[in-house]
């Protein structure tokens, strides 16, 4: 799966206001499908319910 | 996860717009069979046709050299400026190549002259290479950089805009959607308002060109930069400069050479009539070749429904990701496109980004 990091030194003032270090972008485009998405979902899912 | 009938299900009702043949489009695209690709706002994957341009050009160089083989795709070479005009809805002669948006983009800021106490207006969410440029031009030249106020849904705020125009703003510079997030900047509004005071409006559409519908005359637009590796899904090392004709013959390029300008007496040069004064002679013709390819297949598939598609697939991914426990959304802005950024209670975007690398 390829998504990418945003970090606050790209867009210092809209982060340093929200208070993000950073973000993870995932930017689907037209020639994705919904296999792909869901693929996403699942595997944040398990992180984040895979927290202690 | 993936329960049947959790919420977190990315609902296929939702992502689907129709007018795309996904089978076909998936075809051309090899690489999105591999694995999910979700960074097209990154570099995305060039469709078949597109790398197939650029190598058969890289061949033709290898048989023939470089300046012939420029001049046997003379005209495929012209068709690329004229593409990105109907793409744009401006004239070809308003188009400039160059190696990427922010080298587009510095060209025409750079080209604007600034004297102590010029504004430059510009947004919160705008990109460090730009607001590096702002930096740099205010500490040469005593120029201020003015950050205009966003709405409470996070956008530029039209309204502020206009009330801090003044005869001393020089310049509005606005991304239009941002790096970091989902929002679609009121182009449309800023430009109303730029067109009324007669200032110029320089547009980074950067992350918008070829997942935002853009039309210079609509939006108001003076100057726009953009790119072809993103949502284009063109070659790396491509960009374009939008100039309008009217603004184009009062900007000098901050630097010229042989291809920008003539040298017509020993004393003395005229810089090119039209926006190529704002490229170099030098450049990849295969990835403007390229560029060319992936600004058509754009078009066939037609910009209207790419931005419904692309929409609607960012949409589908946001409501299923809010709905997982410990995932916020951080997507502002009424008018969303295909960026989707989010956090993850307690992890780094870097751990999680690393993490699903090793993954299919």
């Amino acid at each position: 799966m390829t998504v990418t990091v945003g970090r606050a030194s790209s867009t210092l003032l809209d982060m340093t206001r929200r208070n993000l270090p950073s973000i993870v972008r995932a930017s689907p485009h037209y020639f994705n499908d919904d296999a792909d998405l869901q693929r996403l979902v699942d595997t944040v899912a398990a992180l984040a319910g895979g927290r202690p | 996860m993936g329960d049947a009938g959790t919420m977190t299900e990315v609902d296929p009702a939702a992502t689907d717009p129709a007018a795309i043949d996904l089978a076909a489009v998936r075809a051309d695209t090899p690489g999105c069979r591999q694995h999910a690709f979700l960074d097209s706002a990154g570099s995305s994957l060039p469709p078949r046709p597109v790398v197939d341009t650029v190598v058969g050009h890289l061949r033709l160089e290898a048989e023939i050299g470089g300046y012939r083989a420029a001049e046997e795709n003379l005209e495929a070479l012209e068709r690329t400026y004229e593409d990105l005009a109907a793409l744009l809805h401006c004239g070809a002669d308003e188009i400039a190549l160059l190696d990427s948006s922010t080298r587009a983009w510095a060209q025409a800021f750079y080209a604007l002259e600034f004297r102590p106490g010029d504004r430059i207006l510009t947004s919160r969410v705008e990109y460090a290479s730009n607001y590096l440029a702002y930096l740099q031009v205010a500490e040469r030249t005593g120029a201020v950089i003015d950050v205009v106020p966003d709405t409470e849904t996070g956008e530029v705020s039209v309204s502020a805009l206009e009330a801090m125009i003044d005869e001393r703003v020089r310049l509005v510079a606005i991304t239009h959607v941002p790096m970091n997030g989902g929002l679609v900047n009121p182009a449309e509004g800023i430009g109303r308002v730029t067109s009324a005071a007669g200032v110029p409006f320089l547009l980074d559409a950067c992350q918008s060109v070829g997942q935002v519908v853009l039309d210079v005359d609509r939006l108001g637009v003076d100057m726009l930069a953009g790119n072809g590796r993103k949502w284009l899904r063109g070659p790396r090392g491509t960009g374009f400069l939008y100039v309008r004709r009217s603004l184009c013959e009062r900007l000098h390029p901050p630097m010229i050479d042989l291809h920008s300008a003539q040298w017509v007496e020993a004393g003395r040069y005229e810089l090119r009539p039209d926006a190529r004064r704002f490229e170099m002679w030098e450049a990849s013709v295969a990835c403007r070749l390229g560029l060319g390819r992936a600004v058509r297949y754009a078009l066939d598939l037609g910009m209207e429904t790419i931005e419904a598609a692309v929409a609607a697939r960012a949409e589908g991914l946001r409501e299923a990701l809010a709905a997982v426990g410990g995932v916020t959304v951080r997507d502002l802005g009424r008018r969303r496109c295909g960026i989707v950024s989010f956090t993850v209670d307690g992890y780094s975007a870097d751990d999680m980004r690393d993490g699903w690398r090793r993954r299919a």
